[in-house]
């Protein structure tokens, strides 16, 4: 459900951005891929580090991963996340060989070990905005 | 911590240790010593770094003077000679989240250039000022500057060892933890200090090259051996 009154920052989508964000709203995980040697790179963002080729293209992935590293934070460094504290912030290996983070959701800090199974989740934050999580699988 | 068994506790060492300095130092904001079980008790900031293991924000200002050295024979200040500098960026230079290794900062790289270019080894090393936004880059950068083997820093800083007296005493100022967080360029300023004798309460005694890191937020490494003049 969005949230009428979302208090937390909120990222603004732009130019390298709004496919990400798009898919996300449909409940699809794309990550952008270099158009010219195929590498996938995550956060979306202008060049290929591989081959600094400017050409890119999206690929939908399965949302599927394990834990790579995580932390848990007990300190709101926005007021908007005090409500939620704490909360566990994940690094994600996605099977397809790239990395991303995401709130893990559902998981107690205790039970959080590297190469836990996880996947996608979609939050709908406003009307316009739905943000990933992880959740264990 | 998961690979390597690194504990809370060996990050509280330093934060201990670093705290002692500044306390003896004359010229930091965070005076009051603490002890290991006060840095085990300061509230959890973001698992694993507590309070404790967090730098300050500070206002202030650090200064230093680079000069030719053919000119410091003018100038009234002992030198302190620059013998190698060189700075290194971690794979990948652009997002934490894809480094295969996320311990292993540019510095790792940085290092062998500047002790080559100062013609010295890390045994050489009499003092050093380590960029400490949090205890654990101070560990992890012991461990890329050659201090010891990547895994080993957690166990190489124990017993003291950063402090006066111990084997590689650092951050005699009180650092980013417990003096003031001037970026780094106080570890510098504190480094020329020793290195001309006016370390004052934490001089490391006879102190001839000393060695200061600065660090950037995505692992950048920049690391530079100084020589007393």
């Amino acid at each position: 459900m969005p949230d009428a009154a979302y208090a937390k920052p909120l990222p603004e989508p732009d130019r390298d951005t709004k496919p990400y964000w798009d898919a996300l709203r449909e409940g699809r995980l794309v990550i952008q891929q270099c158009a010219a040697c195929g590498k996938l790179r995550h956060y979306p963002r202008p060049v290929c580090d591989a081959c600094y080729s400017m050409d890119a293209t999206w690929r939908q992935v399965s949302g599927r991963g394990s834990i790579h590293s995580w932390t848990v934070a007990h300190h709101p460094f926005h007021p908007g996340f005090k409500t939620e504290l704490p909360y566990v912030l994940a690094t994600v290996d996605l099977v397809e060989g790239v990395r991303m983070i995401a709130q893990l959701r559902g998981v107690a800090p205790d039970a959080i070990r590297v190469g836990l199974p996880v996947e996608v989740a979609f939050e709908q934050a406003t009307n316009e905005l739905t943000l990933p999580v992880f959740r264990r699988v | 911590m998961e690979l390597y068994g690194t504990s809370s506790r060996q990050f509280g060492e330093i934060a201990v240790t670093t705290r002692r300095h500044a306390g003896l130092h004359g010229n930091a904001m965070m005076t009051t010593p603490i002890t290991l079980e006060d840095h085990q008790q300061s509230r959890m900031i973001a698992d694993p770094l507590r309070l404790l293991d967090c730098s300050l924000e500070s206002d202030g200002a650090a200064a230093v003077v680079v000069s030719a050295a053919e000119r410091v024979r003018d100038l009234k200040k002992r030198p302190v000679y620059i013998a190698g500098v060189a700075e290194g960026h971690p794979d990948s230079p652009s997002t934490i989240t894809q480094r295969p290794d996320l311990t292993t900062f540019g510095t790792a790289k940085a290092a062998p250039r500047a002790f080559a270019m100062a013609g010295a080894t890390p045994a050489d090393i009499d003092v050093a000022e380590i960029y400490d936004c949090f205890t654990f880059n101070v560990l992890c950068q012991i461990e890329d500057l050659g201090f010891c083997k990547k895994g080993e820093g957690g166990a190489f800083v124990e017993g003291g060892a950063l402090g006066l007296g111990g084997r590689l005493p650092v951050n005699t100022h009180g650092g980013l933890l417990s003096q003031a967080h001037m970026a780094g360029l106080n570890h510098i300023v504190e480094l020329v200090r020793q290195l001309r004798g006016e370390g004052g309460a934490t001089q490391v005694p006879d102190a001839e090259v000393g060695l200061v890191t600065g660090y950037g937020d995505l692992g950048d490494g920049a690391v530079a051996i100084m020589r007393r003049g």
